[in-house]
């Protein structure tokens, strides 16, 4: 009242004068949505890293359970196998070749392993995927294989068991239904944690 | 904050872009690629050791059966569509991987037998799992890569619109108290109105 001039006494800046903008909707939604939209790319940003650091050791397990399917191979000595054949007997269905390190390592273990199982009833399969027939042989004669040892013609059995690389160990229970992938070497202790109940 | 939350996502992807392709050794096991040889109990064969005796498959390659335009077409965009397995960023048509190769020649004869696109794809999915598929499938889990992108572009555009909107129109006048409205009739009057 004081000189003419307009003065407003503003006891209450929110109520007389101008809303702050960005409030218009109220603070209060305002900050849940900021924090949807937070929570929804930490948690993308969280699945992702979830898919970078997750181990792919298991990415093989998911055949686990299924039946084996079926093939038919000849034996480097001329004879036929069928794997259907031989239900009611564990088989043990390695993927190897000659030109594979990680091989030679389990070449042995493969077949100390055939000499102390198969007398008790397990089969024991080598199939050289991608190899020389005469380099599988040879390979074969050196580390004195003696269990059922052919090739993988066209990699057609590989594919079907979702073969990785080598070398890869199925393990077939007596009733025909794939326990466990390995991929790498085996090693005794696979052998035998495998084999023993089925024997 | 939201902003950062983007660019390290960006970053993040492009890391995983740039991890290493796919080579034709992939397939041996020893030969480097980790994915073909994860978690190899006493096969710590060195890079010397491995180019010592450089391991190779010795098997011829096989041919890959010709099919008629249509057919090449179909191989083509299923090779696009399966991820090479033993490589992390490949497809099967873009990895020189001898499994890759196999699998080419799988989905040619597929395709000759008169199986359909989507038969040939389930194929492979029983055999390596539903992660062979580059495009994941449009159900289940898979359906979130499908669904999200756009849920998200839209939820952006409904903020952006809703922002506009704000800008755009004034804000609502205060309501005043009956003492308020007479005391700025009286101000206003004194003022000289």
């Amino acid at each position: 009242m004081n000189s003419g001039r307009l003065h407003v006494d503003i006891a209450d800046p929110h109520r007389i004068g101008a809303v702050p903008r960005g409030k218009a909707h109220g603070g209060r939604a305002g900050t849940m949505l900021r924090a949807a939209v937070v929570a929804a790319v930490v948690g993308a940003l969280a699945l992702l890293g979830w898919g970078v650091v997750r181990p792919d050791e298991n990415r093989a397990s998911f055949l686990a359970g299924r039946p084996a399917r079926d093939f038919t191979f000849t034996t480097f000595e001329g004879r036929t196998v069928t794997l259907s054949e031989l239900r009611g007997r564990p088989v043990v269905l390695n993927f190897y070749a000659s030109w594979c390190l990680a091989c030679r390592d389990e070449a042995g273990v493969l077949e100390s392993g055939w000499r102390t199982y198969g007398p008790r009833g397990a089969v024991f399969i080598g199939l050289a995927v991608r190899d020389d027939r005469e380099a599988a042989v040879a390979f074969a004669r050196r580390y004195g294989k003696t269990y059922l040892l052919g090739p993988d013609a066209h990699g057609r059995v590989g594919l079907d068991y979702g073969l990785f690389g080598v070398p890869e160990t199925v393990f077939i229970s007596p009733d025909g239904v794939i326990a466990d992938k390995v991929v790498g070497p085996v090693t005794p202790e696979i052998l035998a944690r495998r084999l023993e109940p089925w024997l | 904050m939201i902003a950062r939350t983007g660019v390290a996502a960006a970053v993040l992807g492009l890391l995983l872009g740039l991890s290493p392709p796919c080579s034709t050794r992939a397939w041996a096991g020893s030969g480097g690629a980790p994915a073909a040889l994860p978690q190899a109990a006493g096969a710590d064969h060195g890079a010397a050791e491995a180019a010592l005796s450089d391991p190779r498959p010795q098997a011829a390659e096989p041919e890959l059966r010709p099919l008629d335009a249509a057919g090449e077409a179909r191989a083509s965009s299923l090779e696009a569509r399966l991820k090479c397995p033993v490589c992390r960023t490949q497809s099967v048509r873009e990895s020189p991987s001898f499994l890759a190769l196999e699998m080419r020649t799988r989905i040619r004869e597929m395709i000759a037998a008169g199986r359909t696109d989507g038969e040939i794809l389930d194929w492979f999915a029983a055999r390596y799992g539903d992660d062979i598929l580059l495009e994941p499938r449009k159900r289940g889990f898979g359906l979130a890569a499908w669904i999200l992108p756009a849920a998200a572009i839209l939820a952006g555009g409904v903020l952006l619109a809703r922002r506009a909107r704000d800008r755009a129109a004034p804000p609502p006048a205060p309501e005043l108290t009956p003492e308020e409205r007479d005391r700025v009739e009286r101000e206003l009057k004194l003022r000289g109105a």
